[in-house]
């Protein structure tokens, strides 16, 4: 092996090295490559490629599919719906809808419904943003009042998740602890480098997204 | 049930099938347009541009292929299709970058054996962001998505000695924008700015 020592800088080139980057792609794709891995032991600069190139694929793998906002398919629908491509499904009618809609129970609902909201306003548990609406919602840059807002949100949602169906609030806490790392990951690439718009950009979108999940859990009305 | 099942329901109209398939398959295509732009809001706009002409085009569907293949190769047309109106660079999947066919590039600093120790989320999109359009395809699809060379060679139609060829100069070149990142911020974190390989 032949090595180029000068200003720092070395370059190294041998036949063996010729030998182990030809290699290198079968062994990635998952050959058998002995003379490789025998290579790499005796050579630091071809360990090196290789652990890179082995990084690189594994960290690749584990950056995991995106969610897409929930307008996508509301988008798709009402596109699909307008040019006639789909038909509605009725949903068959089960038998407390027919109790529910009758007149009289539909208006108890409807004031009891309001007095919860009532009740809950007075203390103090929902104080959402008056101008908070979950979507539409366009990527934008970190907006406190969102993180306010989503904060907000969190803290009603804890002190009513013991009313939760189980495995509805075990699906909802998932989702938010996913998405908390995202945002913790996102403030910790921020703090190395305020100005990262990428950082910034998936940071709104994982509030953004925080703020629909803690919606639906919620059951607050979006606009739609 | 199954896609076959469901493409059936979806064929005849039914809203909930097209509501399922979309459910089943949002999260690759939407990623797929998302590294292949770089750009959520462009990710969203071709994602909805994609499942439209999917569900526009589920009546032809026959099944000679896998649905979720046929959706791909849909998607990563819709998506060079995007970039060649935008005209911003070079689309087709067989336009790569030359120097990748050079060997690996061996130059290194003494204190810099080792190029790359971990790589977070956000730069490893952001670098994969750089790569040529043919790259980043066949990487998104195999390393992210996790397709095999003989799908991706039906969805971007190439042969699959191209597909492996294309993931191999992908990864090479991927390596290479880390390490000069890193590089980049060994350097400023040190004071120097020469942006030197190393110090020796």
């Amino acid at each position: 092996m032949s090595a180029y020592e000068g200003e720092g800088i070395q370059v190294w080139s041998s036949e063996a090295c010729r030998r182990f980057d030809l290699q290198l792609q079968p062994y990635l794709e998952g050959e058998d490559r002995p003379e490789l891995i025998a290579h790499a032991a005796e050579c630091a600069f071809c360990a090196a490629v290789l652990a890179d190139l082995l990084l690189v694929r594994d960290a690749a793998s584990a950056i995991g599919p995106e969610e897409p906002p929930a307008r996508v398919w509301a988008n798709v629908r009402a596109t699909l719906a307008e040019e006639g491509l789909i038909r509605p499904r009725r949903q068959p009618r089960r038998a407390w809808a027919d109790w529910f809609l009758r007149p009289v129970p539909a208006a108890g609902m409807a004031a009891l419904l309001l007095l919860g909201f009532l009740s809950l306003r007075t203390r103090g548990y929902l104080h959402l943003h008056p101008q908070y609406r979950p979507t539409p919602i366009a990527a934008q840059s970190s907006d406190p009042q969102l993180e306010s807002s989503v904060a907000e949100m969190e803290h009603v949602f804890q002190a009513q998740s013991a009313t939760l169906d189980p495995a509805m609030k075990l699906a909802y806490e998932k989702s938010l602890e996913t998405l908390d790392s995202e945002i913790q990951e996102c403030l910790s690439s921020l703090e190395h480098e305020p100005g990262d718009g990428l950082a910034r950009e998936y940071l709104a979108s994982a509030y953004h997204q925080k703020a629909q999940v803690l919606a639906s859990a919620l059951g607050v009305d979006d606009g739609r | 049930m199954s896609d076959a099942q469901l493409i059936a329901r979806a064929q005849s109209g039914d809203e909930q099938a097209f509501a399922t398939l979309f459910d089943q398959h949002k999260r690759r295509v939407y990623s797929l347009c998302l590294r292949m732009t770089g750009d959520m809001a462009e990710a969203e706009d071709l994602s909805q541009e994609a499942f439209l002409q999917l569900f526009r085009k589920i009546a032809t569907f026959r099944g000679e292929s896998a649905f979720s293949t046929w959706l791909h190769r849909l998607v990563v047309n819709v998506v060079l299709m995007h970039l060649r109106r935008k005209g911003l660079q070079q689309v087709s999947l067989d336009d790569v970058d030359a120097s990748q066919d050079e060997p690996v590039k061996r130059e290194y600093g003494d204190d810099d054996k080792r190029l790359l120790h971990s790589i977070d989320r956000i730069t490893l999109s952001r670098a994969i962001e750089g790569l040529p359009p043919g790259y980043k395809a066949v990487l998104v699809l195999h390393d992210i998505e996790g397709y095999e060379h003989n799908e991706i060679a039906q969805i971007l139609n190439c042969s699959v000695g191209n597909s492996k060829s294309q993931l191999h100069k992908a990864r090479l070149k991927l390596r290479e924008v880390l390490r000069s990142q890193r590089l980049k911020i060994l350097s400023a974190g040190s004071g120097h700015g020469s942006g030197v390989l190393g110090d020796g």
